[in-house]
């Protein structure tokens, strides 16, 4: 199983759902933007994106399409984070959205959903 | 996936009486809050008794402490208060000392550790008392910043409601202070030779919440807030019977004559007289006359004990022995001491709103003025007073001295009186053709006539008698009377 990759371009956001996952057993890597996260991806292909809506230099939306554009990336399951409306993401070519605030079961439930049981357990 | 993210308005019940009402309603869930104040302020029994009481919700805790201070100490100090539960303890209420993890492994650590501990104890409420020792293994005031920023979104993502407890190191607001969802300062303030204790709600985010300086106590049962009475959001309601519908009557003849059968249901009435000029008597006289149809009364006496009110009432020929055994006069004696105004309010918005007094009658103003710890407040709590008992239709009657007993020197005691007294009736007493004559006038009835006369006020043993006008003074009110000239005298 390839990491989970959180983006935000909140340190504490980023962190703490860092620590959380890591906790479960899966493992991760983090980016602050969406362009980090394109750079990220290049390297290391991930099993799941997490990303925040609104960020500097390339926001969630946009970095979707990037995605989507790119072959490699493209079958790359996307949960999208936003306290916006609904209507401003339901919209998007995504696997899930997790409205903010959220809580920890919720968020585990999604990755679970999507890409299964952390690795060894 | 969810379509809604927790509830931004779900509340934590602190379980401190007054406290819940000072913060519309408790905590929010999964937020942080900071508890500031120097040693002996309340930090840790207000923290513990609002864990006590979220375990008695059915909800587990994590209580991390950072100083050296051992768990036997902290319980040992918590058994004597009554919501002390020690078989929670290890069960549903975790105490884990945190000091070692973070001198060996920093900040990291130390919210690794609380990371943790949250979710293997399905904790929702996280106390971390003791935050200077982080404060001082913070290699950067910076690093202590990063760490409760990152304490606070996980402890949100947990749903677990932190509280910080600090002392604030005396200097002041400081950046980590500002950075939490909610500040509440502890502290305790000398006023001559006692000793009070206040609570201050600093920043609250997310929802309204009273502001001010509250009053609290420490007792056995733990920490009770009084919220300042004028902070008190106004319960918009509709009296069942519209005030001033019906007329409260004395029980004294010439004086229900004079008021057109009594004051207005629902209204204030100052009595205003020197010491002796019968005051206490007119306003018990009042409350009986209530009790004997039935109104429940209430005496909220300053000066003197309901034995000694019984005595003096006796001497008068008004036996309250009946109607306090029967339950329709109520006396409570509040020596004027060391009352806390907010706890004297407290009280009395209890009389007015939950127990069902239909006539209070405060004896008097000054005690009010001696609880009060600044001058200029009492008539700011009594006009929210007034206000409730306005809206509940309850009619409150309340006494003040004239600062002399003779002498042409009239002078209120309090500044704004028409916002808290829409009557006054004036007692003073005279000399007269070398006799001490009491007279009752009144001053002011609102919306309402009334007798305009000075008339003599007696004082037998068979009671109070309102009686004739007094003709033949001139300048009653001064207290100096005068006989009219004659000519050919």
């Amino acid at each position: 199983m390839g990491p989970i990759l959180i983006v935000d371009d909140e340190f504490g956001m980023v962190e703490t759902i860092r620590d959380l996952l890591q906790d479960e057993g899966y493992p991760t890597m983090v980016a602050f933007d969406g362009r980090q996260a394109l750079e990220r991806m290049a390297v290391e292909r991930p099993s799941l994106v997490l990303a925040d809506y609104m960020m500097p230099l390339m926001n969630g939306p946009e970095m979707l399409d990037a995605m989507k554009k790119a072959p490699e990336l493209r079958d790359i399951p996307v949960v999208l984070m936003s306290s916006a409306p609904p209507s401003f993401w339901r919209h998007l070519p995504c696997a899930a959205f997790l409205p903010k605030p959220f809580r920890l079961a919720p968020l585990l439930a999604v990755v679970h959903q999507i890409i299964g049981a952390p690795p060894g357990r | 996936m969810t379509e809604h993210g927790p509830g931004p308005h779900e509340r934590i019940s602190t379980g401190v009486p007054g406290l819940d009402t000072v913060l519309h309603g408790g905590f929010l869930r999964g937020r942080t809050y900071m508890l500031m104040g120097l040693p002996g302020a309340g930090k840790t029994i207000l923290a513990n008794q609002t864990c006590f009481h979220h375990i008695r919700q059915g909800h587990g805790v994590l209580y991390v402490t950072l100083l050296a201070e051992s768990h036997t100490d902290l319980i040992s100090n918590l058994e004597p208060l009554s919501f002390f539960d020690a078989s929670r303890v290890g069960q549903s209420a975790t105490y884990v000392s945190a000091f070692n993890v973070l001198e060996q492994g920093g900040l990291d650590a130390l919210l690794a550790l609380l990371r943790k501990e949250i979710k293997a104890r399905n904790a929702s409420l996280l106390v971390l008392d003791g935050l200077v020792a982080a404060e001082e293994m913070a290699p950067s005031p910076q690093a202590l910043k990063k760490f409760i920023h990152n304490l606070q979104v996980v402890t949100n993502l947990l749903g677990c409601t932190t509280l910080i407890l600090t002392t604030g190191g005396g200097k002041g607001l400081r950046a980590e202070h500002t950075m939490v969802d909610g500040l509440i300062v502890l502290r305790q303030r000398t006023l001559g030779a006692r000793m009070l204790r206040e609570l201050d709600v600093r920043k609250f985010r997310g929802s309204a919440h009273l502001l001010g300086w509250h009053s609290f106590d420490i007792t056995s049962d733990g920490l009770v807030v009084y919220p300042r009475l004028e902070s008190l959001p106004r319960e918009d309601l509709a009296p069942a019977t519209p005030s001033g519908h019906t007329r409260c009557a004395f029980g004294i003849a010439g004086l229900d004559a004079m008021l057109h059968g009594g004051i207005p249901s629902g209204s204030s009435t100052l009595l205003y007289g020197p010491p002796g000029s019968g005051k206490t008597l007119l306003g018990v006289n009042f409350l009986a006359q209530g009790a004997r149809q039935g109104e429940l009364g209430h005496h909220f006496a300053f000066y003197d004990s309901p034995e000694r009110m019984q005595v003096q009432a006796r001497g008068v020929g008004l036996q309250l022995e009946p109607l306090i055994e029967s339950g329709e006069l109520v006396i409570s004696y509040h020596p004027p001491l060391e009352n806390v105004l907010d706890k004297l309010g407290a009280q009395l918005l209890s009389l007015v709103r939950e127990r069902g007094v239909r006539r209070l009658f405060l004896d008097g103003y000054d005690g009010l003025q001696k609880a009060s710890a600044q001058r200029g407040r009492v008539t700011r709590f009594l006009a929210a007073l007034v206000n409730e008992c306005r809206q509940r239709d309850v009619t409150l009657i309340y006494t003040a001295e004239t600062p002399a007993a003779f002498g042409p020197e009239l002078k209120f005691p309090l500044q704004g009186l028409s916002l808290v007294a829409e009557n006054i009736l004036y007692l003073r007493s005279v000399e007269l053709r070398s006799q001490l004559r009491r007279f009752i006038c009144a001053m002011k009835v609102r919306n309402s006539d009334y007798d305009h006369s000075f008339r003599e006020l007696l004082i037998g043993e068979k009671g109070l008698v309102v009686g004739e006008i007094i003709e033949d003074g001139q300048q009653l009110l001064t207290g100096q009377a005068r006989v009219p000239m004659h000519r050919g005298q």
